[in-house]
């Protein structure tokens, strides 16, 4: 376990900061070391910037001696997942094909961000244009569990998972399409949070699907997914899809244990079925007899359609993602060569810079939208979505959130599924519903698994709601 | 099964290699196998989920915002703009 460290969190950093008795500069240089030492193991960065977090933490440093207002999150340390852009730092999302592009401005969770007075170690490693579920399809280099380095981190978000849990980073942020935030945080241990689609802007994450791509926190605590969503979350003009007036409240990241014992707990037994470990069903259950002990009212409830996400997804996200991804032409990023014909270029540069996953989805997204194929296909999936999402709204009539596994499985080994894509797809069986639906869902590592492999658990809540998710798992964690 | 990989790679644009090709055919042809699940489904009254918001019509200025740092992106450049191969000749102007 010589991987793991427990670390600071934000308020003991923010205590610290404004008490006197720790520096920016001490705490940067103390991650930087961390990263120096067992990254080479771990992979979870593909770029660190360490002159450019060692000069802003001496200024902060200095604007704190002056009588900066020390917020909530001043002097994190910071890690973003490479699809998102921080301007002046090269952003490959993992792939080939963006291999000489630096990002010529901020994601508007990058800016509001630098407003909290972060400091930005770098950027992580990632599944190819976020599509894994092992970052194993990074271009780069993989990433190692810091759990056993002989297996996978789950992904895509796998870098900025691993360092969390590794205590290279206070939290990180990652981008979840159908559990690319949870499934990592839960195989590594760490809180990952599926924001609300709309409450939290897209804009400056590079688009895989863009009707489920949401951007969220990993963090070592709940009370810390909370602090970093309430800074991240809001409206923007820049995003159409970001939602104005979310009136989410100041004290989200306080726990009112009163308010919070009202909540309703569902169990949708379709969560509990065949392909999903033992191990990860016993856990789960002592959790939610953990909620059952301290009086939550709790009740099994059904979302049969379930077993449809998964077909749903394979239509949905490779038909976004191939046309969103036509952009990577070869003309406007990259390298090219010679004058040569156009078609010749786009082909060339398409062939080479995407990796097999990458490849392989935009062919079938080109397919699922083609003509004669785009009603079977593409147009029937959608309708399939709207029945998913109508239970989902017809059970939260009934309940407030849902608890479930994140995850099948524990982390599995590096090579284990890498050869057999359907399978490798199945690991997302439990979090691509909430994508669907474009509710909130958060995962939670289960307590007392000390020696043996991270477990997560999930709650879902309705839209908007964080509150209540992130109420009922600080409850659990308190 | 009407799904064929070079067809689809080529809409796509993306040249793959003969290992590529068949590794992706397989793949493929088992996941629509699987993905058939959803004709089981009665969605003759359901209308489709077509993103993942209800907001209509989000306006806002459309004003460009460039720099030193966004032409450096470009593989070429000429004259500060962003240089293509030619795309239309009226000798060829079609492209399959």
């Amino acid at each position: 376990m010589k991987y793991l460290k427990k670390q600071k969190s934000l308020s003991e950093i923010s205590d610290s900061l404004k008490r006197g008795t720790l520096k920016v500069s001490e705490l940067t240089k103390e991650h930087l070391n961390r990263i120096e030492e067992i990254d080479e193991q771990i992979g979870a960065f593909l770029n660190v910037d360490k002159n450019g977090a060692l000069a802003y933490a001496d200024q902060l440093d200095k604007e704190i001696e002056s009588g900066l207002e020390v917020g909530p999150l001043t002097g994190a340390q910071v890690s973003l997942k490479d699809a998102i852009l921080l301007r002046g730092l090269p952003s490959t999302a993992g792939s080939k094909i963006l291999r000489d592009y630096v990002a010529s401005y901020d994601a508007t969770v990058s800016e509001r961000l630098k407003e909290q007075k972060v400091v930005f170690l770098g950027k992580n490693n990632m599944d190819e244009f976020a599509m894994g579920s092992s970052n194993e399809n990074s271009a780069y280099k993989l990433v190692k569990n810091p759990h056993d380095i002989e297996r996978i981190p789950g992904g895509s978000s796998g870098g900025s998972a691993a360092a969390v849990a590794s205590g290279m980073v206070t939290f990180a942020l990652g981008s979840d399409t159908g559990g690319s935030i949870r499934q990592p945080a839960a195989m590594c241990g760490v809180v990952g949070l599926k924001t609300t689609y709309g409450s939290v802007s897209r804009y400056g994450l590079m688009a895989m699907a863009s009707s489920l791509d949401q951007i969220g926190p990993i963090t070592t605590s709940v009370k810390d997914a909370a602090l970093v969503f309430r800074a991240i979350a809001g409206h923007t003009d820049k995003d159409g899809t970001s939602y104005p007036n979310l009136g989410y409240s100041e004290d989200i990241s306080i726990l009112n244990e009163e308010k919070t014992k009202k909540l309703k707990i569902g169990v949708p037994k379709e969560y509990f079925g065949e392909g999903i470990s033992d191990e990860i069903k016993e856990s789960v259950n002592t959790v939610i007899d953990f909620y059952r002990k301290e009086g939550f009212e709790i009740k099994e409830v059904s979302l049969p359609s379930t077993k449809y996400a998964l077909p749903v997804y394979y239509i949905v996200m490779p038909a976004e993602a191939s046309t969103n991804l036509a952009r990577y032409d070869g003309l406007r990023y990259g390298t090219r060569g010679g004058e040569e014909d156009v078609l010749v270029t786009y082909m060339r540069n398409r062939g080479e810079g995407f990796g097999p996953e990458v490849k392989r989805r935009i062919a079938l997204g080109t397919f699922v939208l083609s003509a004669g194929y785009y009603d079977a296909y593409y147009l029937r999936a959608q309708k399939v979505r709207a029945v998913i999402s109508q239970e989902f709204e017809k059970v939260f009539e009934d309940v407030d959130v849902l608890i479930t596994p994140t995850t099948p499985t524990t982390a599995f080994k590096i090579g284990e599924k890498s050869g057999n894509p359907l399978e490798m797809y199945m690991s997302d069986i439990l979090t691509i519903p909430a994508n669907l639906a474009g509710i909130p869902a958060i995962s939670i590592p289960v307590k007392g698994r000390e020696d043996k492999l991270p477990i997560g658990f999930q709650i879902m809540g309705k839209h908007f709601r964080e509150e209540d998710i992130l109420s009922l798992g600080m409850y659990y964690e308190r | 099964m009407e799904f064929d990989i070079k067809k689809y790679a080529n809409l796509a644009r993306i040249n793959l290699t003969k290992e590529e090709e068949e590794r992706f055919q397989k793949d493929l042809e088992e996941l629509l196998g699987h993905v058939d699940e959803l004709k089981k489904v009665n969605v003759s009254s359901v209308e489709p989920m077509t993103g993942g918001t209800n907001l209509k019509n989000a306006l806002k200025d459309d004003s460009p915002e460039r720099d030193e740092l966004f032409n450096t992106q470009f593989p070429s450049v000429q004259n500060g703009y962003l240089k293509v191969p030619k795309i239309l000749d009226k000798d060829k102007d079609e492209i399959s």
